[in-house]
């Protein structure tokens, strides 16, 4: 098992190369020069050309690219253009409202999507079945902003329940924290939930119709204990999928909906980025969410083997 | 007895003849049936289709004919009738720059159908074409997938932004990029078809009696392909409109200036706590033609793919 987690981890290193290589060719693709903003508005073409030498921007595009990811491997992903901050430095300051709000859409997606998806599985073909899945439709049609104003609308503005907008910080107590995180990690988490649903329901109804589930049938097991503990654990290597690659979803969907509650996360970062065109914060920002992408499918790769210990790879 | 259905009586002298050779009575298994055409059976088996048809048609539907139906020109500022609330004249209000929220909300239909639909066609003959070429070429497989591999380990918004920022936004720029971030799905989708028809003993036999690579693709190989891309298309088409809105809305998609739902949104975000409307309309428009478009594609999945209704 240790050789096949060693060779995953290794097979992620060309696929990171091939996103490295695209964000790359975004930098170098962006109009404007860097060297002239660095010199300043009245730099001379000489001294332009002299930050330019300093800076190695006239070395071929393939030196240009190695240099650039020995730097990223380092830690370094250039200075913003907008602050002249460190990217690396932007994102870690913004990382909490997002790895938080990330966290629980993950726990509300996942603990209330499997639930349902096994209980449709269950009842498969009855009402009960056509309700759930007809809800995960809906939910997988909505978009995160429709969902996220709507209930910033209910629950703040009319039932004044909920802070409408903003963030505060887990050490300001958990309690507020959680207060302004509900509502943006529901509407973020509908659509995963939608999802998980519907990948739980067909694997479960695939799993359902094997042998060894009317033996615990046969032996007098609860309907429960078939479900959530037999039948479930087969089912949950097509689930770990889904959840994994939902995670791309996910992402996009933080940057609209930090928008549309005014968390000062990443996802507003990028947006910020956008609209400043700084490229540099844009770059640095794509690459950390598809690291994070990697990563957590690296993960859920890894994991099928402790789940499932007939694969062997 | 009976006899292909009929009673001794209906055969004819041959049939009657042939009687005794005749397999005795084997059960239907094709039971006559009144001949209706494929859709109209989709039709009536599938509601969820006939309902998604019938949203995605009279969406299309006010889209064409926007100008016609629209009172007011979607770009006309009018600083007298700033925020107004719905009205007989207009229907859903008027925004902060006094323009016809109704009229907008008609004209945003045109950008986000088009949007969905030419990305859907675009994405699916490219999509195609690589899918092909990967599944049936060993030697490009690798090069081609590890490239899809890559462009699909970037989040798909995040991916687009990164295209957008580069270009200026207009309506066709935004089309490329989603295009662009639709493409890697439909190849892989197409790649795994390829890859088990080409096992297949039908295929073998046409290498075997010296069939060219091309001609095996576009008479063995393609046809299969088509009705699992009709099903993706519909996804990528429901996924291009929310794309193209979530751009607009975090300012790089279409231009502010172009009425498109994402913008209208756009617009609407400052003053939504006194002004819903202008979220809440558009983001229902969406909503509905989203579903519209997924019952569309769910329906056509279980219908094409019955051993696919189970799953997912």
């Amino acid at each position: 098992m240790g050789f096949y987690i060693l060779r995953r981890i290794v097979a992620t290193i060309p696929v990171m190369m091939i996103v490295a290589f695209f964000v790359f060719g975004l930098l170098y693709l962006a109009p404007g020069d860097p060297a002239e903003i660095i010199a300043g508005d009245h730099a001379t073409p000489e001294q332009i050309e002299a930050v330019r030498q300093s800076l190695g921007l006239n070395e071929p595009f393939l030196v240009r690219f190695f240099e650039w990811l020995l730097d990223i491997v380092r830690g370094d992903l250039g200075n913003s253009v907008f602050s002249g901050k460190p990217v690396t430095e932007l994102i870690l300051q913004r990382l909490e409202p997002t790895l938080s709000l990330m966290v629980l859409t993950l726990i509300f997606a996942v603990s209330t999507a499997i639930p349902l998806g096994v209980i449709a599985a269950n009842y498969a073909g009855s009402w009960v079945d056509r309700t759930i899945m007809a809800v995960a439709v809906l939910g997988f049609s909505v978009p995160v902003f429709a969902t996220g104003y709507a209930m910033a609308f209910v629950f703040s503005i009319e039932l004044k329940w909920l802070p409408i907008q903003g963030y505060a910080d887990l050490s300001k107590g958990v309690g507020l924290w959680l207060s302004h995180l509900v509502l943006p990690a529901v509407s973020l988490g509908s659509v995963y939930m939608a999802l998980i649903a519907r990948i739980t329901r067909a694997s479960m109804l695939e799993v359902l119709h094997q042998d060894y589930i009317r033996t615990a049938r046969a032996k007098g097991q609860s309907q429960a204990r078939i479900l959530f503990l037999h039948a479930l654990k087969n089912a949950s290597i097509s689930i770990m999928t889904v959840v994994g690659l939902g995670i791309a979803l996910m992402i996009g969907g933080a940057v609209v909906t930090e928008s549309v509650f005014a968390i000062p996360g990443i996802g507003r970062l990028t947006i910020d980025a956008i609209l400043q065109r700084d490229y540099p914060l844009i770059q640095g920002v794509v690459l950390f969410f598809s690291f994070i992408y990697v990563l957590v499918n690296l993960l859920v790769d890894i994991s099928y083997t402790v789940i499932d210990p007939r694969i062997r790879y | 007895m009976t006899v292909h259905g009929k009673t001794r009586r209906e055969l004819t002298a041959g049939e009657r003849k042939g009687e005794y050779i005749a397999a005795p009575d084997l059960p239907d298994v094709f039971p006559p049936q009144r001949r209706v055409g494929p859709l109209t059976g989709l039709l009536r088996r599938n509601k969820g289709v006939a309902l998604g048809l019938v949203i995605t048609a009279t969406m299309s539907l006010l889209a064409v004919f926007a100008p016609l139906i629209a009172q007011f020109d979607p770009a006309a500022i009018s600083p007298m009738t700033r925020l107004k609330p719905p009205s007989s004249a207009h229907f859903f209000g008027t925004d902060m720059l006094g323009r016809d929220i109704f009229s907008r909300v008609l004209y945003g239909a045109r950008v986000s159908l088009t949007v969905g639909f030419v990305v859907a066609l675009l994405s699916s003959v490219i999509g195609l074409v690589i899918g092909l070429v990967s599944g049936y070429f060993r030697l490009l497989d690798g090069v081609i997938m590890r490239v899809m591999d890559g462009l699909m380990s970037i989040p798909g918004i995040l991916l687009a932004i990164a295209m957008m920022a580069l270009v200026g936004g207009s309506l066709l720029t935004v089309i490329v990029a989603i295009t662009v971030v639709e493409i890697p799905r439909v190849a892989r989708l197409v790649r795994g078809v390829v890859l088990s028809i080409r096992e297949q003993a039908y295929v073998e036999a046409a290498i075997a009696v010296g069939s060219s690579s091309g001609k095996i693709l576009l008479r063995h190989v393609l046809p299969n392909t088509m009705a699992p891309l009709l099903v993706q298309a519909t996804y990528v088409c429901a996924a291009a409109m929310v794309l193209e809105s979530i751009l607009s809305f975090i300012g790089a998609g279409i231009p502010p200036s172009v009425p498109s739902w994402g913008n209208i949104m756009a617009d609407g975000r400052t003053l939504w706590q006194i002004k819903p409307t202008m979220i809440f309309i558009p983001a229902l428009c969406l909503s509905i033609t989203i579903l519209a478009i997924n019952l569309i594609g769910d329906g056509l999945r279980d219908e094409l793919d019955p051993r696919m209704a189970k799953k997912v």
